[in-house]
């Protein structure tokens, strides 16, 4: 069966009203599941999937593939309009998603967010279609080598993914790594820095953290600076939809993000979060606006939230060749098939061709439904903001504090979001970058993990790290986007004073 | 010395915050249809505690033991996934539990057999501390190579491996996991040494390692690596157990060819100590029909365990004979 007649097996498989209905029940769980800061996408596809153990594999898949999408798209929901993200991967669109909401264009961004989601898909589900006979072992060529490199340079390129001087962006990173080390060592299970609380040994939840930081810290700003809240004109159509200059300048970053987001999902590891950061990353470098970025620039939501989406697809593709899911909701898909008696592995897509490729149709069909029913609760979500502040802070404060609470059931990550929620304050208002404090939370345990399986591996060789030409060359390119900017300006000087020295000497002589 | 306070304030802490969480799961329509068997009459909803987190690949063989265990006491269980510390925090949450048959739940040989002797100061470091209800099954661990490895069987394995000691990779899921338990085990008992590699993060590492050739071999369960065996990227050549196991009849024994060197990992299904017994006689026999119950036995035919019903008395028995085993493996670490 080629690709593409494959896809449309999958969606004749799809396309029944039960299924159809399933999809819809998902994607609404979801984005209620998104919307609460502290269920994110894995955490709600994991609540769902005991449920679709009772029902028909297709049935329960599509419903976790409802509740994935339509919990990244809640938690982003939340990162827009109280600039509190729902789960790593839409912490980047926090940046610009509430900046744009405190000028007032917060349709306008959730509409960009909804529609560049389903866009995402789309493209990289062609992608899929087309390219997966070329891609699909490219995480066979990814060892603990590769893996370092990616996110070792990962972590130095987007250590100041939200631009402003290197210490900025460099200090709340290496903070974040230190929280990244405490709980249990991921390859022998020592327990680290845990100070005799058993709590500690899952080490910092990202939930806390990110709510925290951004979340309760910008409360505290508020309540110093009253004027700093968003503003709400109306929520008539025309000001929840993007303006035709809007809609213009978010077509390039959607391309840009679905097309990197793709890539990054061939690898495992936390690919939505890094491509959304990598996209924004990128936007920053390409973009015509790219002096806007950080002020509620169209780009810097629509790329980073085309990107996750994208990475969300682009899981498939090993998912396809080598039967590994590289994701953790694909691998609660997984284990939702397993329960039904099938075995993931090479030959799924030749032994059960139905099972694949109703995978595929079911991510396709669940951001359909998102699309369908988000676009028309624009309005609701804006409305939100027009709560009056006295009831809105505590409001949040208090789903905040909940939703610390359930990620884990556990009082410290209560205690942890009000510590967080100080911290950031702190860091706020001396102008430190707290993404980079989330890039550092969430790269540093993979970059220590792969550094020790690849020290195991060459029985402690340092020199296996270099040994790779796909090691060096994402050395070489995290290299040069960090250092390349600089070198290229100290360049140009150079020639331009020695044109200059030049001049002056035709004029002596 | 230290280290050991430290572990016993973990587990004092978690036994702890484990009785604060209380167990009561959800709750569901309790139409007490006639048990089948015994005297003991649940009348409300029973909680299964699963030590390990939803989805994982040891969730479901709890999962089918709580649904079938729901159906011939025709009460709900309830499962509840309690994961980490190598399944000590759940099975924490199981031994503390009320002694009054409405909390069971699932353990294996690591926890109850190593763990304690780690951790003093857990709340179960001998059988008498829980009541083995049954033993729901073993899942050995093959050993599998790279197809493009020379090694046809596992004397040349062993032979390479002993020419060139710390030489061969084995990918792990991680250290302290089975699959590392049995290499060691295999190790201490032919002399060998092999480069034991724990990866993390799900066993899918491990295995995209040893299919892509940047690690010789690797020890996991069968299920998660038959389909690169059949589509030929791995080459099985031994299996870390001392019985014939049905999904490879033909692979030799690893603990049949060295004494002792078989290390399956083992799942338990335990309950509380002191239970009344009127309950606990029933719940002795229902669960024993259970794992004999033609659903089970194909449910462990499909996802590759060995099941063995035995209980009680025999059962700790088995969890004692673990006893020794870890001890000479931690001792050789030393």
């Amino acid at each position: 069966m080629n690709p593409i007649e494959g896809l449309l097996y999958g969606l004749e498989l799809v396309f029944t009203p039960e299924l159809l209905l399933a999809a819809f029940v998902g994607a609404a769980a979801g984005t209620a599941i998104g919307v609460l800061p502290g269920l994110g996408p894995v955490a709600g596809a994991a609540l769902i999937l005991p449920l679709t153990f009772t029902l028909p594999p297709a049935a329960g898949l599509i419903m976790i593939a409802g509740v994935y999408a339509g919990s990244m798209y809640g938690g982003s929901t939340t990162s827009v309009l109280m600039n509190m993200p729902g789960e790593s991967a839409s912490v980047v669109t926090a940046i610009d998603g509430y900046e744009m909401t405190r000028r007032g264009r917060a349709g306008p961004a959730l509409s960009i967010m909804a529609v560049g989601s389903f866009i995402a898909g789309t493209v990289a589900i062609v992608l899929v279609t087309l390219m997966s006979p070329l891609v699909a072992n490219i995480a066979l060529l990814f060892g603990p080598a590769e893996y370092l490199a990616l996110t070792g340079g990962g972590l130095l390129v987007l250590a100041r993914v939200a631009g402003g001087s290197p210490a900025s962006g460099y200090f709340p990173m290496v903070l974040g790594i230190m929280l990244g080390t405490v709980g249990v060592e991921q390859v022998t299970g020592i327990f680290r820095y845990t100070f005799g609380l058993q709590d500690l040994a899952l080490g910092f939840s990202l939930v806390p953290v990110a709510v925290g930081l951004y979340g309760l810290a910008e409360i505290f700003l508020l309540i110093e600076d009253p004027d700093r809240a968003a503003k709400v004109r109306s929520v008539k159509l025309r000001e929840l939809l993007p303006s035709r200059e809007e809609w213009r300048r978010a077509w390039a970053p959607w391309g840009r993000g679905s097309a990197l987001g793709f890539f990054f999902g061939l690898l495992p590891g936390p690919s939505a979060t890094l491509s959304s950061f990598a996209s924004y990353r990128l936007e920053k470098s390409v973009s015509k606006h790219r002096d806007e970025l950080g002020k509620g620039a169209v780009e810097g939501v629509a790329g980073p939230e085309a990107a996750n989406n994208g990475a969300a697809v682009g899981s498939l593709v090993p998912l396809l060749s080598l039967g590994l899911p590289f994701s953790a909701t694909f691998a609660l898909m997984l284990a939702a098939m397993v329960v039904q008696g099938i075995q993931p592995g090479p030959l799924l897509i030749e032994q059960r061709p139905d099972i694949f490729w109703s995978l595929i149709a079911s991510m396709y069909v669940a951001n359909v439904m998102l699309l369908v029913l988000n676009l028309p609760l624009v309005g609701v979500w804006v409305s939100l903001l027009r709560v009056p502040k006295s009831m809105l802070m505590p409001g949040i404060l208090v789903i905040a504090v909940l939703g610390a609470f359930s990620t884990r059931n556990s009082m410290l990550d209560v205690w942890v979001l009000l510590a967080m929620g100080v911290v950031g304050y702190a860091l706020r208002k001396l102008d430190f970058a707290m993404a980079s404090l989330i890039v550092g939370l969430v790269l540093g345990p993979f970059i220590e993990k792969h550094f020790r399986e690849g020290m195991f591996l060459s029985r402690g060789d340092l020199s296996y790290f270099l040994d790779s030409p796909i090691a060096i060359g994402i050395w070489v390119v995290a290299l040069v986007v960090m250092f390349g900017g600089g070198l290229w300006r100290l360049l140009r000087r150079r020639l331009i004073g020695a044109e200059g020295e030049k001049v002056k000497l035709e004029v002596e002589d | 010395m230290n280290k050991h306070h430290l572990h016993g304030a973990f587990a004092v802490a978690s036994a702890l915050a484990l009785v604060a969480c209380g167990s009561d799961g959800g709750s569901g329509g309790t139409d007490a249809a006639a048990g089948e068997a015994g005297a003991w009459q649940p009348n409300r909803p029973i909680t299964y505690i699963i030590p390990y987190g939803t989805g994982g690949s040891t969730d479901p063989i709890g999962r089918q033991f709580a649904s079938q265990l729901s159906e011939e006491l025709g009460v709900d269980v309830v499962v509840e996934n309690r994961e980490g510390g190598a399944a000590t925090i759940g099975t924490t949450g199981i031994v503390t539990a009320q002694p009054d048959c409405y909390t069971l739940g699932l353990s294996n040989h690591t926890a109850l057999a190593n763990q304690p002797a780690l951790n003093p100061d857990l709340p179960f470091q001998t059988t008498d501390d829980y009541t083995p209800l049954v033993k729901l099954g073993d899942i050995p661990v093959v050993l599998a190579v790279n197809a493009d490895t020379p090694w046809q069987t596992l004397e040349e394995f062993l032979a390479a491996a002993e020419a060139d000691p710390n030489g061969i990779g084995y990918a792990t899921s991680g250290a302290g996991g089975t699959p590392d338990t049995a290499a060691k085990l295999l190790e201490i008992r032919s002399g060998i040494e092999l480069n034991r590699v724990p990866f993390s993060g799900g066993g899918g590492e491990a295995l995209t390692a040893a299919v892509s050739g940047e690690i010789e071999s690797i020890g996991t369960f069968y299920p998660s690596m038959q389909g690169f065996v059949e589509s030929g990227d791995l080459r099985p050549l031994g299996i870390f157990y001392d019985q014939e196991y049905p999904l490879l009849p033909d692979l030799p024994l690893i603990g049949e060819q060295f004494e002792g060197a078989s290390m399956p990992a083992a799942y338990y299904t335990i309950a509380p100590a002191n239970l009344d017994e009127e309950c606990r006689d029933t719940l002795v026999e229902v669960s024993q029909q259970i794992v004999e119950s033609e659903e089970f036995q194909q449910f462990a035919e499909e996802n590759g365990y060995v099941t063995d019903p035995i209980q009680l008395d025999e059962l700790a028995a088995e969890i004692d004979d673990y006893r020794p085993v870890f001890e000479e493996i931690e001792g050789s670490d030393a």
